[in-house]
């Protein structure tokens, strides 16, 4: 018990909780801007945190992203574009709420279920973490290599429609990973003569590159969104979630199951998590007919599971040090960077920070209700803020973010290199998340193989010897096969159909 | 703008080309058969059997898709212009902190940016002054990060 009193104290403190309420404020509005992503937010937000104690450091991201989760639901509600990726899969069905005057509603039923999914994402994350963590003390370099690779694996096949181009998106993040000094000899590689680059391509700006540059850079092509705001005044949205909440919990409940478990799949985030979510409400639905047209239902069940994902996402993260989202995968930047590498003995040695943590997603989801109503109100003054003036701020703050973090050109230099590889990347279809999925299990990945190599000698079943490293090698195998398997058929149909 | 896959999985193979040969010179530890140049060239294989996929099927696809597809921003100067602006924003950027320092050189990409987006005048100047005042404050005054001084360095 004294690591929760220990955690207590550590979020209690005025610093923190003021940390709390401003990454908050800064959650809503980036994630209400449509454009602006919950992962932008976290990529804008790490250079500030790497300056604060871990404590604040976590809970800042925890909060931000949260609310930006819930925040994407305002314009997608209202004006059909949603704020972040998460809310896209129930857009449209809550725009044609709106358009049937249920626009109250539809906002009551986001704010409170994202709270409450949120809260059910913790609560699976504060049993399982743990647990999971004590099975995780037992493992060798063996196992170790496969969960990479299955974390890779899940990256490349679930999160991505083109398995193809997401593997050549993860093996670029891996490739790029072994820049810098070898984990078994100590050799520089590829720096081709910066001293800078030795200690590997900085990930920060890397990521504020991918994530925002590349997003700013998409945005200044076409900067006037349709900026029409919200016609109408918004009224009270809690009126009428009574009844909804009495006749529709099994929906509730299974969205944040969904949600959960999506999110701790390693690759796949609260998009996935909601358009899942969505497909699986309008198949067991008693009236799929209704689906499109403003039914509550569905949104419910996805704006259960988009924030839901959140806290399954850090699962993985804080127990294996593989990332469930591209959130996450930040996380764990920001973990190793602060000297707390991710991983069981996290858990052994600093309980109080996991606990912190599990505090933070408690006080974020809770603060979610009152802030999101506030921000509702406030949203025809939110949704018109000009992009022709955000995009070059947001700008600004990359540079300075990246500039920050190496305290010199070198990682402005990274960010710009990210940011024009990652705005190619999307132009062509290739995802970027997987790039990042690469960078920052690379170093992982190399160092267990590695050792797994020296210590087997070559010999390649010594990485099924061990009970766990069987189940998980086998595991790995398997989906790869399925998806080899899959695209043979794939091809072999589409011959046949050629033939006919 | 949209290139064909085949063109992509040229590129990706080269790629793997200089891999392998940057990767020829690393060092062996002695008595270890595995050295730092065996996971680069694990990766690089694998993008180089994705690029042979990626030709596969970029010269077989049907229809047959164009070389360069343009997107919608490289048919509209404007649109090209405001990307390519962004980017020599980030290049002058690192170039001219340094000797005008932080408030300037920020000042300057703000307001260009915003006026090139079509801002009125008064908004973007006022903006961009406040931003960069914002910025500054809490980066260098709150956070202690050595944002450069440049000019204003009489007034440190």
């Amino acid at each position: 018990m004294g690591a929760v009193s220990a955690a207590f104290c550590l979020i209690a403190d005025l610093n923190v909780l003021g940390v709390i309420l401003g990454s908050a404020v800064f959650g809503i509005l980036v994630g209400a801007i449509p454009g602006l992503t919950a992962t932008m937010a976290t990529a804008l937000l790490v250079p500030v945190t790497f300056f604060m104690p871990p404590v604040p450091a976590l809970a800042a991201i925890v909060t931000a992203t949260a609310m930006a989760i819930f925040a994407g639901d305002i314009p997608s509600t209202l004006l059909r574009m949603p704020g972040t990726p998460a809310s896209a899969a129930y857009t449209d069905e809550a725009f044609a709420m709106t358009r049937k005057g249920e626009a109250e509603l539809a906002l009551g039923v986001n704010v409170v279920y994202s709270a409450l999914g949120g809260l059910f994402g913790t609560l699976v994350l504060m049993l399982a973490a743990p647990a999971l963590a004590d099975l995780a003390l037992g493992f060798s370099s063996f196992e170790y290599f496969w969960l990479a690779c299955l974390g890779l694996t899940c990256g490349v096949f679930i999160a991505s429609l083109t398995p193809l181009k997401a593997m050549v998106s993860l093996l670029f993040g891996l490739l790029v990973s072994t820049v810098g000094f070898d984990a078994i000899a100590g050799f520089p590689r590829f720096t081709f003569g910066v001293t800078e680059m030795m200690q590997g391509v900085s990930f920060i700006p890397a990521m504020i590159g991918l994530f925002a540059v590349s997003e700013v850079l998409r945005g200044m092509a076409a900067p006037e969104g349709p900026a029409s705001a919200p016609q109408r005044r918004i009224g009270n949205v809690l009126r009428g979630l009574g009844p909804i909440m009495a006749r529709y919990w099994p929906n509730m409940l299974r969205g944040n199951a969904i949600g959960t478990l999506i999110g701790a799949l390693p690759g796949a985030g609260a998009d996935i998590a909601a358009w899942v979510s969505y497909a699986v409400s309008k198949r067991f639905s008693r009236e799929p007919e209704k689906f499109g047209t403003g039914h509550v239902e569905g949104v419910i069940d996805a704006t259960s599971a988009n924030n839901a994902a959140l806290g399954g996402a850090w699962i993985p993260a804080l127990v294996f040090g593989i990332p469930g989202d591209s959130i996450t995968a930040i996380v764990i930047g920001v973990l190793y960077m602060k000297g707390m590498n991710p991983g069981p003995t996290v858990f052994v040695q600093n309980p109080q920070l996991i606990y912190a943590v599990f505090l933070a997603f408690i006080v974020a989801n809770l603060l979610m209700v009152p802030l999101g109503l506030v921000a509702i109100r406030g949203a025809t003054w939110i949704l018109r803020v000009p992009r022709r003036v955000l995009l070059p701020i947001i700008l600004l703050f990359c540079i300075v973010g990246s500039f920050a973090i190496t305290s010199s050109a070198y990682g402005i230099v990274i960010m710009l290199a990210a940011g024009v590889v990652g705005w190619i990347m999307e132009e062509n279809g290739i995802p970027v998340a997987p790039a990042i999925l690469g960078l920052v299990l690379g170093e992982l990945l190399e160092q267990t193989f590695m050792t797994s190599m020296i210590k087997a000698q070559g010999d390649l079943l010594a990485f099924f010897d061990r009970p766990l490293s069987v189940v998980l090698g086998t595991l790995t195998v398997l989906v790869w096969a399925g998806a080899i398997v899959r695209a043979v058929l794939k091809l072999v149909r589409a011959r046949g159909a050629g033939h006919a | 703008m949209r290139v064909n896959e085949a063109v992509l999985g040229a590129l990706l193979l080269a790629l793997m080309a200089a891999v392998f040969s940057a990767t020829a010179a690393f060092p062996r530890i002695p008595g270890q058969p595995y050295g730092p140049d065996l996971f680069p060239r694990l990766v690089a294989a694998g993008l180089g059997l994705a690029g042979l996929l990626m030709i596969l099927r970029g010269l077989l696809a049907r229809p047959r898709p164009p070389i360069v597809r343009l997107a919608p921003w490289a048919r509209s100067a404007r649109s090209a212009g405001a990307i390519a602006l962004a980017l020599v924003g980030i290049v002058f950027y690192i170039l001219a902190a340094d000797t005008l320092g932080f408030v300037v050189t920020a000042f300057v990409l703000l307001a260009v940016l915003m006026l090139y987006l079509r801002t009125r005048v008064l908004t973007a100047l006022l903006v961009s002054a406040a931003t960069t005042l914002i910025v500054e404050y809490t980066f260098a005054s709150l956070m202690r990060i050595p944002l450069p001084r440049g000019l204003l360095v009489v007034f440190a």
